[in-house]
C-alpha cells in the first residue's frame, strides 16, 4: 500500500548564511517543482521549521552562532524532527564533517560545491527513501495491531544457530517479553509438555528438509498457564544462502477452552439422557398393573357398583379418575 | 568525478584558468523562460559580497584573527566556487586550511595572494556580466 503523505509540491528549507547559496538552491529547486522556505541561520531554522514542517531540510554546515551540526540535533529534538530527511551540504573532501553529520543525526550529505543539476535528484532521491521508509514503518504497525487482535504471530528458526527469532505477537504468546532477543530453540522445548516433544522435532526436522508442517500443540508458560497454538511452518532461503523455516503461529487458547466445554456440555447431555431412558422404563413398568387394576376398578364402580342416586354421584368421580389415570399412562408412554 | 563541473577546486586546482566555463554552463541550465537572469544574478551577488569578505580579510591579517580568517575564506571559496572562480576558490581553500589549522603567519602571508587572485576573477567575471546582460 505504497502512498506519500506530503504536499504536492513538497516544501524545502534551505539553511545557509550566504545570500548567493540561498538564491542558488532556490532556483535549482524551484525550477524542478519543489517549494522553498530560506532561513539564515540556525535560530531562524528552527523557528521556520516549526512554523511550516517542512518535508525536508538542506542544512549547511559552516554557519555563525549555531552551526549546521548543532542545528542538526536540535531539529532532531524537535516535535515532527526526528524523522524529516536533512541533508547536509559539506566540502567535497571534508571527512570529518561527513562524519560528525551523521551522528548529529543527518539523513545524508551534499557536497559542496553543489552540483545545481545533481541537487533536486538527491532531493527528490532522499524524500522517496523517506516515503519508504514511513511506509516501511506504518506496515510493521499495522501488522503488530493486526497479530495482535488476532493473536497470530510469526516466527522464524535457524537450523544452523539453533534460534528462534519472532515478532512481537508471538513472543507474547510464548510468554517472551522480549521479542527482539533470539530464543534457543531448547527454552522453547521446555515449554512443550514431554509427551509432545517427539512430535514436534519430528515435524520440524520434516519442516527443514521442505515439507510444509501444520499442527496444534499446547505450551506451558513460565507462569504455569497452558495455551495452546496452532503453527503452520515452511522452509525458506536467506539471501546469504542460508536456509530457515518459518511461518505463522497462532493463540488458540481460547478456541480449544470452548472446544473443551462443549465436549464435557455434550458427555454430560448424553449421559443424562441415557438415565432418563433407563428411569422411565423402569417407572413405566412399575406403574403398568396398579393402573390397570385403578382404571378397573373405577369402570366397576362407573357401572354397577352403587344405587341410582350414588351411581350419579360417583359416576363423575369415577370418569375423572379414569381420564387422570389414561393421560398419566400416555404421558409415560410417551417419555 | 570528472563529470563533476567543479570537481577541479578541491581535486585538482589548476593555477593557469581564472575562470571554469562549465560552471557558467551548468548555471545557464537551470535558466528558464521566466527565470532568464540566473548567470547574471549570481554574478551580481557574488561581486556584492566579495568586497565585503575581502575586507573581512585584510582586517583578520592586521588582527591576525584566525577564527575571521577561517569563516571569510571558507564563504568566499563557496561563492567563488558557485561563479567557477577556480583559481581563487583554491586559494581560499588553502587560507581556509591555514587559518583552521591555526598556522598565522601562513594564513596571513596568503591574503595578499587572495586579493590578488579576486582582481583577476572580477574582471573576467565583469566581462561575463557584460555577456550575459
Amino acid at each position: 500500500m505504497p502512498y506519500s503523505s506530503r504536499r504536492s509540491t513538497p516544501l524545502i528549507l534551505v539553511v545557509d548564511d550566504d545570500e548567493m547559496q540561498r538564491f542558488l538552491c532556490r532556483e535549482a529547486l524551484e525550477t524542478s517543482g519543489f517549494e522553498i522556505v530560506e532561513a539564515s541561520d540556525g535560530a531562524a531554522a528552527l523557528a521556520a521549521f516549526g512554523e511550516v514542517e517542512p518535508d525536508l531540510v538542506l542544512l549547511d554546515v559552516v554557519m555563525p552562532e549555531i552551526d549546521g551540526f548543532a542545528t542538526c540535533r536540535a531539529i532532531r529534538a524537535l516535535p515532527n524532527g526526528s524523522t524529516t530527511p536533512i541533508l547536509m551540504a559539506t566540502g567535497l573532501d571534508d571527512i570529518q564533517s561527513i562524519e560528525l553529520s551523521y551522528e548529529a543525526g543527518a539523513t545524508d550529505f551534499i557536497s559542496k560545491p553543489i552540483n545545481w543539476a545533481l541537487l533536486p535528484h538527491r532531493v527528490r532521491n532522499a524524500l522517496r527513501a523517506d516515503d519508504l521508509l514511513n511506509n516501511f514503518i506504518l506496515s510493521e504497525k499495522m501488522l503488530a495491531e493486526a497479530q495482535r487482535i488476532a493473536a497470530v504471530g510469526n516466527f522464524r528458526w535457524s537450523p544452523t544457530n539453533r534460534t528462534i527469532r519472532w515478532s512481537v505477537e508471538a513472543a507474547r504468546i510464548f510468554g517472551d517479553e522480549n521479542c527482539s532477543r533470539p530464543q534457543s530453540m531448547r527454552s522453547i522445548f521446555r515449554r512443550i509438555p514431554v509427551a509432545e516433544r517427539a512430535r514436534v522435532k519430528r515435524a520440524f526436522r520434516q519442516a527443514r528438509h521442505g515439507k510444509v508442517i501444520e499442527f496444534d500443540l499446547p505450551i506451558v508458560l513460565p507462569s504455569d498457564e497452558t495455551r495452546y497454538v496452532s503453527l503452520r511452518a515452511e522452509l525458506a532461503c536467506a539471501k546469504n544462502g542460508e536456509s530457515f523455516v518459518h511461518g505463522p503461529l497462532q493463540d488458540i487458547t481460547d478456541r480449544k477452552r470452548i472446544e473443551l466445554a462443549l465436549e464435557v456440555a455434550r458427555d454430560e447431555a448424553q449421559a443424562a439422557d441415557t438415565a432418563k431412558t433407563a428411569f422411565l422404563a423402569a417407572m413405566s413398568h412399575e406403574f403398568r398393573t396398579p393402573l390397570n387394576a385403578i382404571i378397573g376398578f373405577a369402570e366397576l364402580i362407573a357401572n354397577q357398583a352403587f344405587g341410582q342416586i350414588a351411581n350419579e354421584r360417583y359416576l363423575a368421580f369415577s370418569q375423572n379418575i379414569i381420564t387422570r389415570v389414561s393421560v398419566c399412562w400416555t404421558q409415560l408412554r410417551m417419555c | 568525478v570528472t563529470d563533476f563541473p567543479f570537481a577541479s577546486v578541491t581535486l585538482d586546482p589548476s593555477p593557469n584558468d581564472v575562470l571554469d566555463e562549465r560552471v557558467f554552463a551548468a548555471l545557464r541550465q537551470l535558466q528558464r523562460a521566466d527565470r532568464p537572469d540566473i548567470v547574471r544574478r549570481t554574478i551580481g551577488l557574488y561581486l556584492d559580497s566579495a568586497p565585503h569578505l575581502l575586507e573581512e580579510l585584510r582586517e583578520g591579517a592586521i588582527s591576525r584573527d584566525v577564527a575571521a580568517l577561517g569563516r571569510a575564506s571558507h564563504t568566499l571559496k563557496s561563492n567563488s566556487a558557485n561563479v567557477g572562480a577556480i583559481r581563487l576558490a583554491a586559494r581560499c581553500n588553502e587560507l581556509e586550511t591555514l587559518a583552521r589549522s591555526g598556522m598565522v603567519a601562513e594564513a596571513c602571508a596568503l591574503v595578499h595572494g587572495v586579493i590578488e587572485d579576486f582582481s583577476t576573477a572580477n574582471a573576467e567575471l565583469s566581462e561575463q556580466l557584460k555577456k550575459a546582460a
